[in-house]
């Protein structure tokens, strides 16, 4: 029997053609290079842009350019035009779709969206049971991003200090491809980081079980689960199973704020 | 971020590997595309260092297994049956398909175990350390998933 199972294992291989497809996708979503362009090339682009422009003015405005992500748990995401203005805000959760029932975030700045949406799940009781507020923020637009990560933080350290709040925060990049699977898990970005973290070390845990969970929970679990581990051991050295906060395609540094000091 | 030649490197080395868990797991080659790209995209992107190749090797089987159950979970789709599944290139034999049959009647979670023991070779401790289970509960799922195949595909005296 032994053999037998064995065999049948055996015969099941990788495609070459699933190989290749996947070295293609890596290309294109990791290791794309920017290719080198003629003056002729440039002109013709550039006359080409300005068309565009002049046609798609009206159309930039409701055109996503980054996406604010704040997980208080209620959970939500904000998508925010070139001009800095909210497009569209959706909830990740029931607790966000309550909450948006009762703000209008539509055309505001995003610091002013971010900050009217902290100051209700401060007042609606959201922030005592996780105090943590994780924000992540993606745009391909690199020269912006500081500059938008920056103005979050500030806003952030306001509305904890004018609230009195000792609760803590964490805000940072994370690339297109970490946000895109989030959003179809019907999460934020920070918590599949989180769950993918509590997966590494515990593999009953799923995205639908963990969903409901604040991101302070899911942390907490995975690092009794890593303290449990550490007994076992060790086919993984020194339980260095969890993958690291922050790691899963984003790059930058995290700012954090305890809420009694703007750093 | 991880070069494209340690992409290449970790394709060669595991490509077959994660591909088994995924025939395990899903229904259709489609899915079982998703999932193994996105192993792999995980991977290159994964910026910690590991310890060791046998390190590394348990992380791609845990997030392979993850992967896998996270695409039936977001996708509402039914496991793996085996007249659903498509073979490519070639339908096995006739004792390939008893034995298919076989495995793919017991839970997935047996299904892991059997994979991990029978072919990789671990043993049920180092079975336990890589998906965070207790040793007893990896036992526990062995011993039923050997009963369960015995019945179906037979056995002698050398498989115990």
């Amino acid at each position: 029997m032994n053999r037998r199972i064995h065999d049948a294992f055996d015969d099941i291989h990788a495609e070459a053609q699933l190989k290749e497809k996947t070295m293609q996708t890596l290309r294109e979503k990791v290791y794309s290079k920017p290719r080198k362009l003629s003056f002729a090339r440039v002109a013709a682009l550039t006359a080409a842009l300005l068309t565009v422009l002049a046609f798609a003015a009206s159309g930039l405005y409701f055109t996503p350019s980054a996406y604010i992500d704040l997980d208080v748990n209620p959970s939500l995401s904000m998508a925010v035009n070139r001009f800095g203005r909210i497009i569209s805000a959706d909830s990740l959760n029931k607790e966000s779709a309550n909450l948006l029932l009762e703000t209008d975030l539509y055309n505001k700045p995003y610091d002013l969206g971010l900050q009217t949406v902290l100051n209700a799940a401060i007042t609606g009781g959201y922030l005592e049971e996780s105090s943590l507020i994780s924000i992540t923020l993606q745009t391909n637009d690199k020269e912006r991003e500081k500059a938008i990560l920056t103005k979050l933080e500030s806003t952030v350290a306001n509305s904890l200090q004018s609230h009195h709040s000792s609760a803590e925060s964490e805000i940072y990049p994370v690339s297109k491809d970490l946000l895109e699977t989030a959003h179809q898990l019907e999460v934020s970005p920070a918590k599949y980081i989180a769950i993918s973290e509590l997966q590494a070390v515990d593999e009953t845990a799923t995205v639908e079980s963990c969903a409901h969970h604040s991101i302070s929970e899911l942390r907490e679990r995975t690092q009794h689960q890593e303290r449990n581990s550490h007994g076992q051991k060790d086919c993984n050295g020194n339980g260095d199973t969890t993958e690291e906060r922050g790691n899963e395609g984003e790059k930058g540094h995290r700012y954090k704020n305890n809420g009694n000091a703007h750093h | 971020m991880r070069s494209e030649a340690e992409a290449h490197r970790a394709l060669a080395l595991y490509a077959d590997m994660v591909r088994r868990i995924c025939f395990i797991r899903l229904q259709n080659h489609a899915d079982v595309e998703d999932v193994f790209q996105e192993v792999f995209l995980k991977y290159v992107l994964h910026d910690k260092a590991f310890q060791s190749d046998v390190h590394e090797k348990a992380w791609f089987i845990r997030v392979s297994i993850n992967a896998c159950k996270d695409s039936l979970k977001r996708l509402f789709r039914k496991e793996s049956s085996l007249d659903q599944l498509l073979w490519e290139p070639a339908a096995p034999d006739e004792d390939k398909k008893e034995v298919w049959a076989a495995v793919f009647s017991l839970p997935p979670k047996y299904r892991d175990v059997v994979y991990l023991f029978y072919y990789e070779g671990y043993s049920a401790v180092e079975i336990s350390d890589i998906l965070g289970k207790r040793p007893n509960t990896i036992y526990t799922w062995l011993h039923r998933a050997k009963a369960e195949l015995k019945v179906l595909l037979g056995g002698d005296d050398e498989d115990e």
